[in-house]
């Protein structure tokens, strides 16, 4: 890892106005995004991943949401303290967004090139001319087979595949550093999916770009990522670098996120699991009033222990993971093997 | 059936549903005064799906799977070609024949947000269909009867005056199912159910219809672009693109053999679940919409295979590879030598 993280967030909370009184949507979250990085944030709906990624960039709504602490520095700059003027060089300049759903970012009156142009001029000091040839390049770069025919069609007229592409281009409008994808792929089918996160991957490579990818499909994430951030009901349960982590996952709610892929044969008889039923993860995530007692995975977890009602576990080291989890208090020495172990 | 246009085998003897080279056009009409042009969603596709059998079709957005789905059950009318349910061509029932069959053939859909009435408790939801078919005796009896629905798909009886939106998204498609299944069909098709959900729910619904297929003797029609979900439920798969289908056969021998180069590209792009194994992308760019249907392959313009002067040329046929293997592929260059295993793991 190196030295200065170009994104770090540190406790940060947030909390939503309720009918029932306060929610705490994110609690006490910390995690870096190094330089040049791509960092995986996963979970399930509702674990609090789009709220973070929201709140880095003071886009939640408030009310009902409610920032009631923590940090969140990028280049030394903390962010969350930014009036609203001096925040608009970060959002969707020097940090790039991508959101779920491409054909609700976009807007449906304006042609994707137009779209990209404004991005451009909102954030760099260039002339029409100049504006319209990186508009060309970014769309060519993303995969536009040709940009200068594609330049005045309208988002409906793309498919959802193509939008997200342009999505990625108005996000690279002006040199982001760190890009922000927000489950990119969740509103494609498999070919479209893994196109994107190819795309991301080699975007990465030549940019140099950081990557903060926030989805609930592993098998992607695998394929993007170097460090992983598992997220349960607003707190980090598991991090640590990516191949440690879903190999070797520790924390029993990472496992049970694991074990519902549906395996093929092949994969199976590598894993030694004959069974063909899928163990199940049951019942779901805990509502997020405030002031539970223990973790807050124990009502859904396998391996509870009456310790884990009672107190909420800080995270411990096992070997370069981090975890959530009184059972791994002492790292049983079987737990890692031994090219990973401490 | 006996009448089979040579293209289905003996075994077909047990089958529940058979789809007979149905095809949907639908005409696009360009601009104020342009000829329409002609949009094939579904070409020529023939196949059957055994009694008690879960036949799973997948492929990308626009290769005609919904549309094949929606056409099986008359929800869309077909253009051409005939689909037979338990010996009756559906293609040729008149209104009123359709709609006693309707009870027998069900359909769950991919948004429960969407096909649940956000005015209708689940009590009403459920019961609606066990009202209107007679299926218990005296009305003191339908919550009885729901309950024990709602129980067999994993719901308590506590969920019978809620409404759609007081449900997780899980619970919702549990309440679906309940629905298709209180009618006592013989067959249901699937159309994405799970791309809604979350894995940890997608497992829970997964590990439902398989229990459910086997206890109550379905027959299933599982349509997704999830190539992990279709393998792991259905007992066969068809691989469509651009409303032809490419590759069919037992589950097991299509994961192991990927003979079409569109059912290997498909593979490529399934990420590893443990991340041992790199995303292999043979394909890039996107199908294009094919209009006027050309003569030859529909995957010629993608494929790392194909040969000029044939393959743009002729249509490949679906065909066995080697006879009796149930194993059918559309093409003139499938994958044989390479197995799967030398794919690179890292």
């Amino acid at each position: 890892m190196s030295a200065e993280p170009l994104l770090s967030v540190r406790d940060l909370t947030v909390s939503f106005e309720g009918e029932d009184g306060r929610v705490v949507a994110v609690k006490g979250m910390s995690f870096d995004v190094p330089p040049q990085r791509a960092v995986a944030m996963v979970g399930e709906s509702g674990s609090g991943k789009s709220v973070t990624a929201h709140a880095l960039l003071g886009l939640l709504p408030s009310p009902p949401a409610r920032i009631d602490g923590g940090e969140v520095r990028f280049g030394g700059v903390d962010l969350l303290k930014l009036p609203e003027r001096k925040l608009r060089p970060y959002r969707g300049g020097k940090i790039g967004l991508v959101f779920q759903d491409p054909t609700a970012a976009l807007n449906p009156v304006y042609s994707v090139g137009a779209q990209l142009s404004e991005a451009i001029r909102l954030h760099l000091p260039l002339g029409r001319r100049a504006v319209r040839e990186r508009a060309l390049g970014l769309l060519h770069r993303v995969g536009f087979p040709e940009p200068e025919a594609r330049f005045g069609d309208y988002p409906h007229e793309l498919s959802g595949g193509m939008c997200q592409r342009a999505m990625i281009a108005i996000a690279l409008a002006a040199d982001a550093e760190l890009l922000v994808a927000d489950e990119p792929t969740s509103a494609l089918d498999m070919l479209a999916a893994a196109q994107i996160v190819a795309l991301l991957a080699d975007l990465r490579r030549e940019r140099g770009l950081s990557l903060l990818f926030i989805s609930h499909d592993l098998g992607l994430v695998a394929a993007v990522a170097d460090d992983v951030v598992v997220v349960y009901a607003g707190e980090v349960v598991e991090r640590g670098p990516a191949r440690v982590l879903l190999e070797h996952a520790q924390h029993p709610y990472t496992r049970a996120l694991l074990a519902s892929v549906p395996p093929l044969r092949r994969e199976r008889r590598r894993r030694n699991q004959p069974v063909r039923r899928l163990p199940v993860l049951a019942g779901a995530p805990p509502l997020l009033t405030r002031g539970d007692a223990g973790c807050r995975f124990a009502p859904r977890c396998r391996e509870v222990v009456a310790r884990c009602r009672e107190a909420a576990p800080p995270l411990y080291p096992v070997g370069p993971l981090e975890v959530r989890c009184f059972l791994r208090e002492q790292p049983r020495r079987a737990a890692l093997p031994p090219e990973v172990a401490p | 059936m006996t009448d089979d246009g040579g293209t289905l085998d003996r075994s077909d003897g047990h089958a529940l549903v058979y789809v007979e080279k149905l095809s949907k056009i639908y005409a696009i009409k360009r601009g104020l005064f342009g000829r329409p042009k002609l949009l094939h969603a579904l070409h020529g596709v023939t196949f059957y799906v055994r009694r008690k059998e879960t036949l799973g079709l997948v492929g990308e957005s626009g290769s005609g799977k919904s549309t094949l789905g929606r056409c099986i059950l008359r929800l869309t009318e077909p253009s051409v070609g005939r689909v037979v349910f338990d010996d009756k061509d559906v293609t040729a029932l008149g209104a009123s024949e359709l709609r006693a069959l309707r009870q027998r053939m069900q359909i769950v859909f991919q948004d429960p947000y969407g096909s649940l009435n956000p005015n209708m408790t689940v009590l009403q939801i459920v019961g609606e269909g066990i009202e209107i078919w007679k299926l218990v005796r005296h009305k003191s009896e339908l919550a009885d009867k729901v309950v024990r629905w709602l129980e067999r798909v994993g719901l308590g009886a506590e969920a019978l005056g809620r409404y759609p939106h007081e449900l997780s998204g899980g619970e919702r498609q549990r309440v679906a199912i309940a629905r298709a299944l209180a009618l006592r069909p013989d067959f249901v098709v699937l159309d994405e159910p799970l791309s809604a959900l979350d894995p940890s729910v997608q497992a829970q619904i997964l590990n439902l219809l398989d229990d459910m297929q086997q206890h109550l003797g379905l027959t299933l029609l599982f349509i997704s672009h999830d190539l992990r979900a279709v393998l792991h439920l259905s007992h066969r798969v068809g691989v469509l693109y651009q409303g032809r289908l490419c590759e069919l056969g037992p589950s097991e021998a299509v994961a192991e053999r990927r003979l079409h180069p569109y059912t290997r590209a498909l593979f490529g792009a399934m990420p590893d679940a443990d991340g041992r194994r790199r995303l292999q992308l043979v394909l890039e760019g996107e199908a294009p919409t094919v209009f006027e249907s050309g003569a030859g392959c529909a995957f010629f313009a993608r494929c790392p295979n194909a040969e000029a002067g044939r393959c743009d040329r002729h249509e490949p046929p679906l065909e066995e590879l080697e006879s009796g293997s149930h194993h059918r592929v559309a093409c003139f260059h499938p994958h044989i030598e390479a197995s799967p295993d030398s794919v690179v793991e890292r």
